[in-house]
């Protein structure tokens, strides 16, 4: 499990990413602004943050330059489109480890998490496998490779 | 016709790039290019090169740098483009291009000029025909130029245009397909859940079509083949049914909606286009104001007209800039390179949906400091 910030002002977008980083296990803090998000940042240590790069300007690249400096942890960002000014982009590009442009797919934003964890941790985490599913009196459980109906194995 | 007093940068990131305003509606009636000697020069020299002054039957196969010499200064007779200077007669002619920003040209033949100009039974009178011949071509000059000039400006505008419009379509995009794509796997852990992101993705799809439609309206305005289907209706009626589809989305942005709706109050209105209408101002209002903010809603009637507004607790509209935001494209500087999303045509389409009803719109400050926006229709 780790902990994982979004800093994000769409409220429906925030609840979205929230309960899909939940259901693989994360621990999530949100922040709908850049001033919220460097306070969390600070006081909960997260180990990854999703930041949405279209928050007012001047707060999206205090995140980035912010985060660059600290250092401490790893971050994901993505962004509605990709910012033009000079300053802006290599704001970006020294904070951030990986972007994705809006609209994006949900499985390729999660994939793109697991990835960065998985690199902040020298490789060490095993790709994380998908909870277990019941559907009737079936119950596969793709961590144990079983399938069982009404409890026994098959 | 009076223009704006105020000539103004058409954009932060070009402030080189200026437009003069008709006062009344807002509309571009110029643009203008500041501090830009070099790019101007080089312009110029591209005319130049593509469209010679002199044509090769007048010439008799000559370059027109062997027989004419061209200058071209800026308002304070800097030289902006020149050409070869050495060898030149008396004959030239200036003409000031007052629709190239104050440029003068300067066109001055060269002795070879003279020789192929008036070669023959040509006497020496006609040169100065010739001259005033040359005069008419360095005036075109600065007409492609400034033409030049328009269409590259038009091609930014439309450019930025579309870019706002694709990132405003981005936003709603974004929620449909996250959610859609979040029931479609399965990946809800509650009813609870699965409603919240069947409504996100039904409340967006609902914003899609106002964008959608938005965009069809300016693009009818702006073709003038908008068509309305007037009739009486209750605004306040109207008004209260438009509110209530529209407060799920000011919700999601943590905006109240209050309303302040007068009995009574009839008009002869397009119920869609009033919608269309209502639903931009609220929506700016949304937008604008502050987070956890109130937005409020009204109608009155007022003699022969019917009024509607919408107020908002935002930073409210400076009172030089309230004529200036109605104009399409505009936003302000402030919002233009904000996080908002914003096309620029929202509050163009109010006003002209409110003028083709015989009414008008206009934009004052509220009570508690931010804007109000103001749709008067006939009763």
């Amino acid at each position: 499990m780790t902990r994982i910030l979004i800093i994000e002002d769409n409220r429906n977008l925030a609840t979205g990413l929230r309960n899909n980083l939940e259901i693989e296990g994360h621990e999530v803090d949100v922040a709908s602004d850049g001033l919220n998000g460097l306070s969390l940042a600070r006081s909960r240590a997260p180990g990854l943050i999703v930041l949405d790069l279209m928050l007012p300007a001047w707060m999206a690249i205090a995140c980035c330059a912010r985060f660059a400096r600290t250092g401490s942890t790893h971050r994901s960002s993505f962004s509605a489109r990709a910012a033009k000014k000079p300053t802006r982009s290599s704001a970006f590009n020294s904070a951030r480890n990986d972007y994705v442009a809006k609209p994006f797919g949900l499985l390729e934003l999660l994939a793109r998490v697991e990835a960065l964890l998985r690199r902040a941790s020298g490789g060490r985490t095993k790709p994380k496998l998908a909870a277990p599913v019941t559907f009737g009196r079936v119950h596969v459980d793709p961590g144990t490779h079983m399938v069982t109906l009404s409890g026994e194995g098959q | 016709m009076r223009y704006s007093s105020a000539v103004q940068a058409v954009n932060r990131r070009r402030p080189s790039v200026y437009a003069v305003k008709f006062a009344e509606h807002g509309a571009i009636a110029a643009y203008g290019l500041r501090g830009c000697g070099a790019r101007l020069g080089a312009a110029i020299a591209s005319v130049l090169a593509h469209r010679p002054l002199l044509p090769s039957s007048v010439t008799g196969g000559a370059s027109n740098d062997s027989i004419v010499s061209v200058t071209v200064r800026d308002a304070r007779r800097r030289p902006v483009f020149q050409t070869d200077t050495t060898e030149l007669t008396a004959y030239a002619a200036d003409v000031p291009l007052q629709q190239a920003g104050g440029l003068t040209a300067r066109v001055t033949i060269r002795p070879h000029g003279v020789a192929i100009l008036a070669l023959g039974a040509v006497p020496g009178s006609r040169v100065s025909l010739l001259v005033g011949l040359l005069t008419l071509t360095a005036a075109m000059i600065g007409v492609t130029v400034t033409q030049l000039r328009r269409e590259h400006e038009l091609s930014r505008i439309r450019s930025d245009f579309i870019s706002s419009v694709s990132h405003e379509l981005r936003t709603p995009l974004s929620q449909i397909l996250l959610f859609a794509e979040t029931l479609n796997l399965g990946r809800v852990r509650s009813d609870e859940e699965r409603h919240a992101a069947t409504d996100v993705i039904v409340q967006e799809g609902r914003r899609l079509m106002h964008l959608v439609e938005n965009i069809l309206h300016f693009s009818r305005a702006e073709r003038e083949m908008t068509r309305l289907g007037l009739e009486p209706i209750d605004l306040s009626v109207v008004v209260c049914s438009i509110v209530e589809d529209w407060r799920p989305l000011a919700a999601a942005a943590d905006v109240r909606i209050e309303t302040r709706l007068a009995p009574d109050v009839h008009a002869v209105a397009d119920s869609s286009a009033l919608r269309q209408m209502l639903l931009n101002l609220l929506d700016n209002a949304v937008k604008y104001g502050p987070t956890s903010g109130t937005v409020t809603v009204g109608t009155s009637a007022n003699g022969t007209g019917a009024r509607v507004w919408v107020e908002d607790e935002g930073q409210g509209i400076p009172p030089d800039e309230r004529e200036r935001v109605w104009s399409s494209y505009y936003r302000l500087e402030r919002d233009a390179h904000s996080a908002v999303a914003g096309s620029g045509i929202g509050l163009y389409v109010v006003r002209e949906l409110a003028r083709l009803h015989g009414g008008s719109a206009w934009v004052e400050a509220a009570t508690g400091g931010g804007a109000r926006f103001v749709v008067e229709v006939p009763a």
